[in-house]
């Protein structure tokens, strides 16, 4: 499949709005296939995400944006292969693999030095999801189910030990992820009633709510330089793509479509956001150019 | 593109009748046809023509779907937000709101119960009514009795929409098919993936046909040749009316035509959503357009979500919130809403009883592990059409979803319901010993 072809083919123009203005909008997959959490690597010459290519599997693959080309990133892996995160500099990937029903782990690649550790929840039950490196390779922060109670913030280093509970809420808390500069957490949590977005220090303390939305707020993502975060908000009836500054003022829906939007990452150079995005009953990638307003300077 | 074990079914019109006949007879009776075999003595019309079943296999949390409990104790209620249906009083969550758009085109009941807590045996007990009997055979499955009872002309009568026979990581269910009455009463298996494109697993396990040697019509042929060899060397079995019905299944445009979705238009198939179970959904409905007596749409083979090789079922030990609110949720939504939508505008809610629900619910206290692990104690179901009164709540759940505080609807119940529609009465449920203590679901009528 071609880039360039499939992404000319499809550029929209997204209709001004008073809240954002003029957005240039283009399809990067034609699959149609339900994919998750994409990332931007490389300095966002490539895409990391999992795509349900198989009914028995959902795999995790990369495509890069020169040649169009997508190949799997484990290709000898049969399982379900979730949650895919490169670190920073390249050198680290993470994913969740499936192990009994329904327990999942995590596997930390060393891809220089060609190891492989892991995190696996003590109960077989247990699951980790989410996870995401701290920029400086020292840790990954995740969501950790029965540790001891729920579904809970949780941290380990890169070598699956040096566990750390970072939250102890009621409720369930979801899909942490370090902000640039390593010093916050930002995740969505369930504690004061529905989802919404928190932040948090990154040793667990001094969690603040940043969204206060009648419907479900998950899935934040930080900006490149740390200001902004983007996020799955359900509050105008389905699930549009948010962006707000990081102390929770200026929410804006970016995306504003009828179907369903999910999954944000923001490109390296702040201007535009990858987004999973159901089209006419289809899951595909398209990157959003943000409107002047809420796009890092 | 309509497939059939992997070769296009419109290369299927030049096969010959000999070449079919000796594929016929060794087709395993899983090939279906139950339809003619030993009917029902004496079976009236009922309001249905059709019945189609969305099975959501697995274990949906009624609790986050179509039975919030938003005073709960923050252990039980979740973390979904509750919103409006058209129904007043009747709120369900966040996560279905274009189902919740439409519960004027449907009753919801919200105290089925089961049997058991185990998928294997409380999916058999959901699609017969009743647990296995002695020697471990089941009772047949209400696909499977509607089947004896119906006409169906070149159209297998039970169509079961899925990639396999249904089950979980031990194996099949047993209540899948004809059970008592042997396999002669199994559904006819259709596969449907999220572009449309239908295969009859069936037809693959045929000896050595791979869906690529049956892309070559002389490799195919070669390979029906073998098979009838093989099948004339050991015990031969007359199957003669059987192999009329495949045959025709396979050859006759109109048979074709129900199973080919590329005669839907865009616009329709995008309503639905390119999933399999969106797709499926949308089948379904041409399948009981074409006058298929009983289809089962199935959400997953499986029910683990993501537990090796499966198939992204219910059974949300881990993870609910995210996996109901990230993936089920809203495809299910999408499908079921959109296969509302065009049962009505296609005038078939008249004559098709459309029954959408699972094994059981899920524990309304949350788990150790923060999600929610099998419940039968309590559960829903969505009915519509064929009579059914729409907008109707029946039963309820106590103040934290755990117990009925009405009659509990039992799957005997809801099997007899259906049957009750289908014109199968009760005298002749009791001739052939089924279903004898369920009653009708009255309220709904």
């Amino acid at each position: 499949m071609n880039f360039c072809r499939s992404a000319i083919a499809v550029t929209l123009l997204l209709l001004a709005s008073a809240n954002v203005g003029a957005q240039e909008i283009t399809r990067i997959t034609d699959d149609g296939l339900i994919k998750i959490t994409p990332q931007f690597i490389n300095g966002g010459s490539d895409l990391v995400y999992s795509v349900y290519d198989n009914p028995y599997r959902v795999t995790l693959v990369r495509r890069n944006f020169a040649d169009g080309a997508v190949v799997r990133v484990l290709p000898t892996v049969e399982t379900h292969q979730f949650g895919g995160r490169m670190s920073a500099d390249g050198k680290y990937l993470c994913w969740i693999r499936s192990l009994s029903n329904p327990q999942l782990e995590i596997v930390i690649v060393d891809l220089e030095a060609k190891t492989e550790a892991k995190y696996s929840p003590l109960s077989p039950r247990a699951t980790a999801r989410n996870p995401s490196f701290a920029p400086d390779n020292s840790r990954i922060v995740f969501a950790n189910s029965g540790s001891p109670h729920g579904q809970q913030i949780a941290s380990t280093n890169l070598k699956g030990k040096d566990f750390k509970l970072l939250t102890a809420s009621a409720g369930i808390n979801t899909s942490p992820m370090y902000s640039p500069d390593g010093k916050k957490i930002a995740f969505g949590s369930s504690r004061d009633g529905d989802l919404e977005i928190y932040v948090m220090n990154a040793d667990g303390s001094d969690a603040r709510r940043l969204t206060k939305s009648p419907r479900l707020d998950t899935h934040p993502v930080w900006s490149p330089d740390g200001k902004r975060l983007a996020f799955t908000s359900a509050r105008d009836g389905n699930y549009e793509i948010y962006v707000m500054n990081a102390d929770g003022s200026g929410q804006v829906n970016i995306t504003r479509h009828p179907e369903k939007d999910d999954f944000a990452a923001f490109h390296p150079d702040g201007k535009r956001l990858v987004v999973v995005s159901e089209r006419v009953g289809r899951f595909d990638l398209y990157m959003i150019e943000l409107p002047s307003k809420v796009a890092v300077k | 593109m309509f497939d059939i074990g992997g070769f296009p079914a419109r290369d299927c019109q030049g096969l010959s009748r000999r070449s079919f006949l000796r594929v016929g007879a060794s087709l395993p009776l899983a090939f279906g046809l139950p339809g003619l075999v030993n009917r029902v003595a004496g079976a009236t019309e009922g309001k249905a023509k059709s019945v189609l079943l969305v099975w959501l296999w697995g274990g949906v949390s009624h609790l986050d779907t179509f039975d919030p409990k938003p005073n709960a104790p923050t252990e039980y209620r979740g973390p979904f937000s509750t919103i409006p249906t058209r129904t007043p009083g009747l709120p369900f969550t966040e996560l279905v709101p274009k189902i919740a758009a439409r519960t004027n085109m449907f009753s919801i009941v919200r105290s089925n119960v089961n049997l058991s807590g185990d998928h294997l045996i409380a999916g058999s007990a959901g699609l017969t009514g009743a647990l296995e009997g002695p020697g471990g055979l089941h009772p047949p499955n209400f696909g499977s009795i509607v089947a004896r009872h119906s006409e169906s002309g070149n159209l297998p009568a039970f169509v079961s929409l899925a990639r396999g026979p249904i089950g979980d990581g031990r194996g099949p269910m047993k209540g899948h098919g004809g059970g008592t009455w042997g396999p002669a009463y199994d559904p006819f298996l259709v596969d449907c993936d999220g572009e449309g494109k239908v295969e009859i697993p069936a037809l693959k396990l045929l000896k050595g046909l791979s869906p690529q040697r049956l892309s070559n019509r002389r490799a195919l042929l070669a390979s029906l040749d073998k098979t009838r060899r093989e099948v004339e060397a050991g015990a031969k079995r007359e199957w003669s009316e059987l192999h009329e019905k495949a045959y025709a299944l396979l050859t006759s445009a109109d048979a074709h035509r129900a199973f080919d979705l590329s005669e839907e238009s865009e616009k329709t198939k995008d309503t639905y959503g390119y999933t399999s179970f969106g797709q499926s959904c949308l089948l379904g409905r041409r399948l009981v357009e074409a006058g298929v007596p009983y289809v089962q749409v199935n959400w997953s083979r499986f029910v683990e979500v993501f537990y090796k090789f499966s198939d992204y079922g219910w059974d949300t030990h881990a993870n609910n919130f995210e996996l109901l609110s990230d993936w089920h949720c809203p495809i299910l939504d999408r499908a079921f809403s959109a296969l509302l939508d065009d049962l009505r505008d296609r005038g078939l809610l008249d004559t098709t009883l459309v029954v959408c629900l699972s094994e059981f619910g899920r524990t309304p206290r949350i788990n150790d592990i923060g999600s929610r692990d099998h419940w039968p104690q309590v559960y829903n179901s969505i009915w519509t059409g064929a009579g059914i009164e729409p907008g109707r709540v029946i039963g309820e759940s106590d103040a934290r979803a755990e117990f009925p505080v009405s009659d509990p609807i039992t799957p005997a119940t809801v099997g007899t319901t259906m049957l009750e529609l289908m014109g199968i009465n009760t005298q002749q449920r009791a001739e052939l010993k089924i279903l004898e203590e369920g009653r009708v679901i009255h309220e709904l009528l």
